[in-house]
């Protein structure tokens, strides 16, 4: 397993801060860096989502790949932000089951680290606020 | 003027009892009690001192109502950075939408490494270099399985937005006392920290803040009795109170800001913990005097005046006492997992 500097450099502007490129014409948000709407073509702009939210959904991850193995059992949750977009973060602080329709909210945490002298991967990742 | 204009802590929510460290090791259950820690802080599997950073300076950004694009310098102390060379300063930046336009740096100067940023901050925002300033200390819990440190090093963050704008509390006057003492050291590639036992007390601890202390009262014409709140480093909760008895200190000054004696010591943000829940509960027209120490060995001691923006402000961001009650305790054997001590061989 190996985390490419390039990996981690071209996916910061959401992993850090939720900031999606969106469509003005259409309204569609890309977590990618696309300049130009693959639908209608028009320039994309940056916005920054909501840090703030509730659980639709969630899973519980327990045989977990590598670069995860800190982190076992690992937890992903479906989460609708207060504008409506709908996000997969990792949950964390998860001190009992998780319980869909619980507010949460997003903090800075690492989600993958490369063995002793790789990189670390940091990314927003949702508590129960 | 310049001043604090924002203040916001970390603290996560796990916490180990120091009295099963001690009987782990087959070591007198007392000592940790001496010391007046009961229970510590920790990170879980999936923080450090970069997590913590960020969650500390959201609060103070919060509260500071301060635009991060704004902030032209990050400051982080620490002596857990999770890289020994890759800034911790440029991820906190870029998380926080302050770079690209801004200075970012690491610093180690043991526990006042964020204290020296202070300093700089103070300084740089007066003369007008730059307009805010982001400082910050964070530290993991990292003493070596056995040694006394283990009882009190904990986990935490604090951060302070330095601004002449919007400010909460005033910086009078700050005085720095410095000089070579070997009291307390990591060796370059050591995992675990070394200490001169008996030697980290009055050579070290009390004679730098001591004197920094001494100095700053004086040449403001001040005496212990007309300060407000005394918040100094505390690498226990033992030592400040020894302190502030030698320097002439109630309780009534010293106990709000000891959050020692509730989550441990969390190094840089040892005093810059206690002086968050100060501000958190200070009116005012308080003079607040805060001290942070560092190994190595250095004191600052500050003094601040509160004002009335404060009163504003206070309840934009969670409490430093609203981290310290919630908390989950965990066993020794999760500490060790949780910050690295075990490390799993069988992938
Ligand atoms: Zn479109």
């Amino acid at each position: 397993m190996e985390i490419s500097p390039a990996h981690i450099w071209r996916n910061k502007h959401y992993r850090y801060r939720f900031e999606v490129n969106v469509c003005p014409k259409c309204g569609r948000a890309f977590r990618e860096n696309v300049e130009r709407c693959p639908k209608c073509g028009e320039r994309t702009t940056r916005v920054r989502l909501p840090l703030n939210g509730k659980l639709l959904s969630w899973t519980k991850i327990v045989q977990v790949p590598d670069g995860y193995e800190d982190f076992a059992p690992m937890y992903v949750g479906l989460v609708e932000l207060e504008d409506g977009n709908r996000v997969i973060a990792k949950l964390v602080d998860v001190l009992e089951e998780p319980k869909e329709g619980q507010e949460v909210e997003a903090v800075l945490r690492r989600i993958r680290v490369d063995g002793q002298s790789g990189l670390i991967e940091y990314a927003l990742c949702f508590r129960p606020s | 003027m310049v001043g604090i204009a924002g203040w916001g802590a970390y603290v996560p929510p796990y916490r180990v009892s120091t009295e099963e460290i001690a009987i782990h090791w087959g070591a007198d259950p007392l000592t940790p009690l001496s010391l007046g820690v009961p229970e510590k802080s920790l990170g879980g599997p999936d923080e450090d001192s970069v997590t913590m950073a960020w969650e500390a300076s959201m609060n103070a950004l919060k509260r500071a109502q301060i635009e991060p694009k704004d902030i032209g310098m990050v400051f982080i102390g620490s002596e857990s950075k999770p890289y020994a060379v890759k800034p911790s300063a440029s991820i906190i930046a870029d998380a926080l939408g302050i770079a690209p336009e801004t200075m970012a740096v690491d610093a180690e100067f043991a526990c006042r490494a964020a204290s020296e940023g202070l300093r700089h901050a103070l300084s740089m925002v007066s003369k007008g270099t730059i307009r805010h300033a982001l400082i910050i200390g964070s530290d993991t819990a990292q003493g070596a399985p056995g040694d006394v440190l283990e009882y009190t090093a904990a986990s935490g963050a604090a951060a302070f937005v330095v601004s002449n704008e919007n400010v909460v509390a005033e910086l009078i006057d700050a005085y720095t006392y410095v000089t070579d003492t070997p009291d307390f050291w990591r060796r370059d590639g050591s995992q675990f920290p070394m200490h001169g036992e008996g030697f980290t007390g009055e050579p070290a601890y009390f004679h730098h803040l001591e004197s920094a202390i001494t100095k700053l009262l004086e040449r403001n014409g001040l005496k212990p009795k007309d300060i407000t709140y005394f918040v100094p480093h505390q690498p226990n909760a033992r030592f400040p109170a020894k302190l502030a008895k030698k320097l002439g200190f109630t309780k009534e000054q010293y106990l709000l800001g000891l959050t020692t004696a509730d989550i441990g010591n969390t190094y840089n943000a040892s005093a810059f913990i206690g002086m968050t829940k100060v501000l958190d509960n200070a009116s005012p027209g308080d003079l607040i005097l805060m001290a942070p120490f560092g190994s190595g060995a250095g004191a600052d001691a500050y003094l601040f005046e509160v004002k009335e923006r404060i009163e504003d402000v206070k309840n934009l961001a969670p409490s430093t006492q609203s981290y310290i009650d919630r908390k989950v305790r965990v066993d020794y054997a999760t500490y060790l997992r949780y910050r690295n001590k075990i490390k799993k061989l069988v992938r």
